[in-house]
């Protein structure tokens, strides 16, 4: 049994499924990480992504175009982000209610538009579509073993990790981003120089949003083509740990993601070898390491001094 | 020189019990109005609709009885978020601890089939297991952000799938009723059951949820530990300088919620399926969260909320015979009058004031 682990075809398609899991939350914690960095604690992740889940199988579903689709779920996470964005922003509601609230209202919105627009789902009738294939990047995916794991891998997996190297650029690159990044520390100084401290925070949530989105047309979309109540499976939280434990930095980032994605690939593909351990467990694996990666990952000190916290002009 | 005036929009420091009760009700309201909007755009005519839900929840005296038997686990679980939430904590894990107490329940049964207590020795042991097995499983996260600063919103969230494989994974093995197909204990002795009240299928249970309420009160409103409790969510930098341990208080509040979300799940169990049943919760826990932000984090307005979300549930029933709205309607009212709610509560809190120009 073990011996079939250790076959190189195996761990290439581990690792291989690793990026492509790490990417999808990698996605969502990018997003997260421009809002956090903006001083807002964005808990409602979660939502956004089962919004983006939703909005891009919906979109997909009925113009027959995926990329129609990941363009609805990216403006769905984005409207679902300004319902937030307002009561956090705007109305200096607590952060954590607003997050915990909007996460309840995406997941009865969703829960209800999908019963309403499939009213006959159920049993083994579940709409489906035919989802993304994975694209071979020219040349560079004929490498062996690396070509396989980082260059066969969805449209979406490469735009994740494009996006690590705007995000970084935007954040240590660009006035806007040192603008940003204040925000997060120091609102007042902002202020002070005449930035709308307003404005600039409810984009950074909305930029989060549509990450959020496109984070969750990745699962429906490309991962599995159907839409399920409940199909983050907590993916969006995830995001919000994979931010403390890459503290606040977008290249750390990367790695908690794929690091993540590696838990997620190596509890799917000992399970498809037959390892002799409850399914269970493997299912469980990616959130007891949670666990123990957020308490590992505790003392870190990137967060932003005035990440949570309202500012209001005295 | 004549005076000018123009109008400032300014924030209060406090919203007061009469703005906060009128921004409930035009929540409520506009909340009403959409979900009507709602229904019409998917082809029913609300009247129908809306008059079915009252019908199923308060028509009859058995729909009152259901509407009760289905507040009881939210209420719990409400109570349980308030006095984590009032200190800061945001506990997010009552699901799991939910599990926990529902298991603990199960392992004491499973584990001692001989046990022949009567039941009125029985059923409140049973209860302060739940309480202990919901209170364990919420230590965890308590502990980790007591003693390591641990941020306990991502620990409760994993815990809750953490045990819900657990569960599984019992359920399909050692706790499954022999022969079974499905994932299900064996039922439990007659003499663990909670009792019926009435000659109705209102169990305990839902007594003991009020009760809870009551003790809720007392503790967050007339003892020290609440005035702690509730200082360190106020203000925690303020609460360390007046000598109040907030690391401890964190522990204090997990276990307590925890112990509540855990009662939650005992009294279903015992109370409702005599049985440990997998999907014995349908979102119970995070339920409360939206039950306690409701009641506006106090007891009374949680066992309000908690008794208007069983009705919702209830008539829900009765609203799918009568008409093609299926039950998620009330998933979607749920959210709908949460973001309602917060808004409303944030127009209130500003006010226009005409001031006199200065300069």
């Amino acid at each position: 049994m073990w011996a079939d682990i250790f076959q190189v075809g195996l761990i290439v398609s581990i690792l291989a499924t690793a990026v492509r899991m790490g990417t999808i939350v990698l996605l969502g914690a990018l997003g997260e990480l421009v809002a956090e960095r903006a001083g807002v604690l964005n808990l409602s992740v979660e939502g956004m992504m089962l919004t983006g889940a939703f909005a891009g199988f919906l979109g997909a579903y009925y113009s027959e175009s995926l990329w129609i689709g990941v363009l609805c779920a990216a403006v769905a996470g984005i409207l679902i982000s300004s319902i937030f964005g307002l009561l956090v922003v705007v109305f200096h509601i607590s952060q954590e209610v607003s997050g915990l609230s909007v996460n309840i209202f995406a997941g009865g919105l969703t829960f209800y538009l999908y019963r309403t627009i499939f009213p006959d789902v159920g049993g083994t009738n579940i709409p489906a579509l035919t989802p993304f294939k994975v694209v071979d990047i020219p040349i560079l995916s004929d490498i062996p073993i690396i070509g396989r794991i980082l260059f066969q891998q969805y449209a979406l997996s490469y735009i994740a990790f494009f996006m690590v190297l705007v995000i970084a650029f935007y954040l240590y690159r660009t006035k806007s981003g040192l603008i940003l990044r204040t925000l997060g520390e120091n609102p007042r100084a902002v202020d002070m120089k005449g930035v709308n401290v307003t404005l600039y925070r409810f984009l950074a949530v909305l930029f989060g949003g549509m990450m959020a989105g496109l984070a969750g047309s990745f699962i429906t979309l490309a991962s599995v083509g159907i839409f399920v109540a409940d199909i983050t499976a907590g993916r969006g939280w995830l995001a919000i740990a994979i931010v403390i434990f890459g503290d606040w930095k977008p290249a750390k980032i990367l790695w908690a993601s794929l690091f993540f994605g590696l838990i997620d690939g190596l509890q799917m593909q000992l399970q498809a070898v037959g390892v002799d351990l409850p399914f269970q467990l493997f299912l469980a694996m990616p959130y007891i390491l949670t666990t123990i990666a957020v308490f590992l990952g505790r003392k870190k000190s990137g967060a932003p001094q005035a990440l949570g916290l309202h500012y209001i002009r005295e | 020189m004549t005076k000018k005036y123009s109008l400032r929009i300014e924030k209060r420091k406090d919203i007061g019990f009469a703005m906060s009760t009128i921004s409930i009700i035009i929540a409520l309201l506009v909340s009403l109005l959409v979900t009507a909007g709602v229904i019409f755009l998917s082809g029913a005519d609300p009247k129908i609709v809306l008059f079915a839900i009252a019908k199923g929840s308060f028509g009859s005296k058995n729909a009152i009885i259901d509407t009760l038997i289905k507040s009881t686990p939210i209420m719990l679980t409400g109570l349980a978020t308030i006095v984590a939430f009032r200190a800061r904590v945001w506990n997010i894990g009552q699901e799991g601890q939910l599990f926990a107490g529902a298991m603990a329940v199960t392992f004491v049964l499973l584990t001692f089939p001989n046990l022949t207590l009567p039941a009125y020795v029985l059923i409140p042991l049973l209860m302060l297991v739940a309480m202990v097995g919901g209170a364990l499983w919420g230590s965890i996260p308590g502990y980790l952000k007591a003693k390591y600063n641990v941020n306990e919103i991502i620990v409760t969230v994993m815990l809750n799938y953490v045990i819900l494989y657990l569960m599984t994974f019992l359920l399909n093995g050692a706790w499954q009723e022999p022969g079974s197909f499905y994932y299900n204990t064996i039922k439990f002795p007659e003499s663990s059951w909670l009792p019926l009240l009435f000659d109705t299928r209102l169990h305990l249970g839902f007594v003991i949820a009020v009760v809870m309420a009551g003790l809720v009160y007392f503790l967050m409103w007339k003892f020290k530990l609440g005035f702690e409790i509730r200082a360190t969510g106020d203000n925690p930098i303020a609460s360390t300088y007046k000598g109040i341990n907030t690391n401890r208080i964190s522990l204090i509040v997990m276990l307590i919620s925890g112990a509540l979300a855990g009662l939650a799940g005992g009294i279903e169990v015992l109370g409702i399926h005599h049985k440990l049943i997998y999907g014995f919760s349908s979102a119970f826990g995070f339920t409360g969260i939206l039950i306690a932000l409701l009641g506006r984090m106090h007891p009374v307005g949680v066992i309000i909320a908690s008794i208007f979300f069983g009705a919702l549930h209830n008539g829900a029933s009765a609203m799918q015979i009568y008409s093609d709205v299926p039950r998620s309607l009330v998933n979607l009212i749920m959210g709908l009058i949460i973001i309602m709610m917060l808004m409303w509560e944030a127009i209130f809190t500003y006010r226009i004031r005409r001031v006199e120009n200065v300069g």
